[in-house]
């Protein structure tokens, strides 16, 4: 322990409460995403079909595609980044 | 008259729903004798509510009785011993869940608002019909939580199921029976710790009491009894801002004591250890 460590005193040890915050965010966050029926194989499908959607529009870097849930305090959310190379059907 | 209607409600059986209920429903006739409050148990088969107000042996009808058109709304209410304005309807014992559905539910709850300012649903634990047919008619949800994973996760279920309503309800956030000196030691989550996983508005905070207990046992809800205790005086401080009072959290942590106060306590106590 260096001296900083030694002014610090030793690092804090994770108490049982945040234990059970951690476990409960983390439960809870699949809990909701059971219920939302958003198994990995449907957001793979879902991702699939937006996909098809988009490319009606734009051409897309297929391989680029990233689709998650993020979550905040009151909701989880769907979260789609597709790069886009081009709008389709225009000249250049 | 239009009055409101207001569920108990946890997911999680056991964390004081009844007793919820029975405190914040005392606190509320008896802060305001004008107010008519009717206090429905919705835990057909697990009757309970009557219990703590010592009203077990009055029932002569019940609330399938009067879904079933064996007896009046009038017939089945049964009035509490201290507060005229305050009735209870009791649940059936002998039947279960299924013995209402929630269309049932919204007309007797309709009838009971001309009558009414305010009707308190004591919802039975779990998802299933007991929770849809007391949900049916309530126009704001109380949600009773402990400060426990099991409870807290239930609690985030009932909230989602309420959400999907197609009738918006109100939640608002109950936290029983905090424990705290484990808050205090990182052993229990905090208030803050739970808002943050339910996101939605606290109501207020109960302190874990032994004196629940006791009241239970003589049939008085603790609210009624005005001394400085913690739990009951947590409950009349709920039945406050139900009415639209706007009252600071209490000091369960004994954080805004005077630091010299607490110096003079400690010295008093090694005094008399001594």
């Amino acid at each position: 322990m260096g001296l900083l460590g030694w002014l610090t005193g030793p690092p804090k040890e994770e108490t049982s409460k945040d234990e059970a915050k951690k476990r409960l965010q983390l439960t809870i966050f699949h809990d909701r995403m059971e219920i939302m029926e958003l198994s990995p194989d449907r957001l793979e499908a879902l991702k699939q079909d937006l996909m098809d959607v988009i490319a009606k529009y734009f051409e897309i870097n297929t391989t680029g595609t990233e689709c998650t849930l993020e979550q905040d305090e009151k909701e989880v959310a769907f979260v789609a980044n597709i790069p886009v190379k081009r709008l389709k059907g225009s000249k250049n | 008259m239009v009055g409101k209607t207001i569920l108990f409600t946890s997911g999680k059986g056991g964390v004081g729903k009844t007793t919820c209920t029975a405190n914040i429903a005392a606190a509320l006739a008896a802060q305001d004798h004008t107010m008519n409050i009717c206090m429905i148990d919705m835990d057909i088969g697990l009757r309970n509510l009557d219990i703590q107000f010592g009203l077990e042996n009055r029932i002569v009808y019940n609330l399938v009785d009067v879904v079933e058109g064996t007896c009046k709304i009038k017939q089945a209410l049964v009035r509490d011993k201290r507060l005229p304005n305050l009735c209870l309807l009791p649940s059936a014992q002998t039947r279960d869940k299924s013995a209402v559905n929630p269309e049932q539910m919204i007309e007797l709850i309709d009838e009971l608002r001309t009558q009414f300012d305010l009707i308190l649903i004591d919802c039975p634990a779990g998802i299933e019909q007991g929770f849809h047919n007391s949900a049916a008619a309530a126009d704001e949800a109380i949600i009773i939580t402990l400060a426990e994973m099991s409870a807290v996760r239930d609690a985030d279920r009932i909230i989602g199921i309420l959400e999907s309503y197609p009738r918006k309800i109100n939640c608002w956030l109950v936290i029983n029976r905090l424990n705290p000196g484990m808050v205090k030691t990182n052993d229990m989550m905090g208030v803050d710790d739970v808002i943050e996983i339910l996101g939605i508005r606290l109501l207020g905070v109960v302190p874990e009491d032994k004196r629940i207990i006791i009241a239970t046992n003589k049939g008085e809800p603790l609210s009624l009894n005005n001394e400085n205790d913690w739990a009951g005086q947590a409950f009349r401080n709920i039945a406050k801002r139900l009415t639209g009072e706007e009252l600071p959290l209490m000091d369960i942590f004994g954080e805004n004591q005077n630091i010299f106060l607490k110096q003079l306590k400690k010295l008093k106590a090694l005094i008399k250890f001594k």
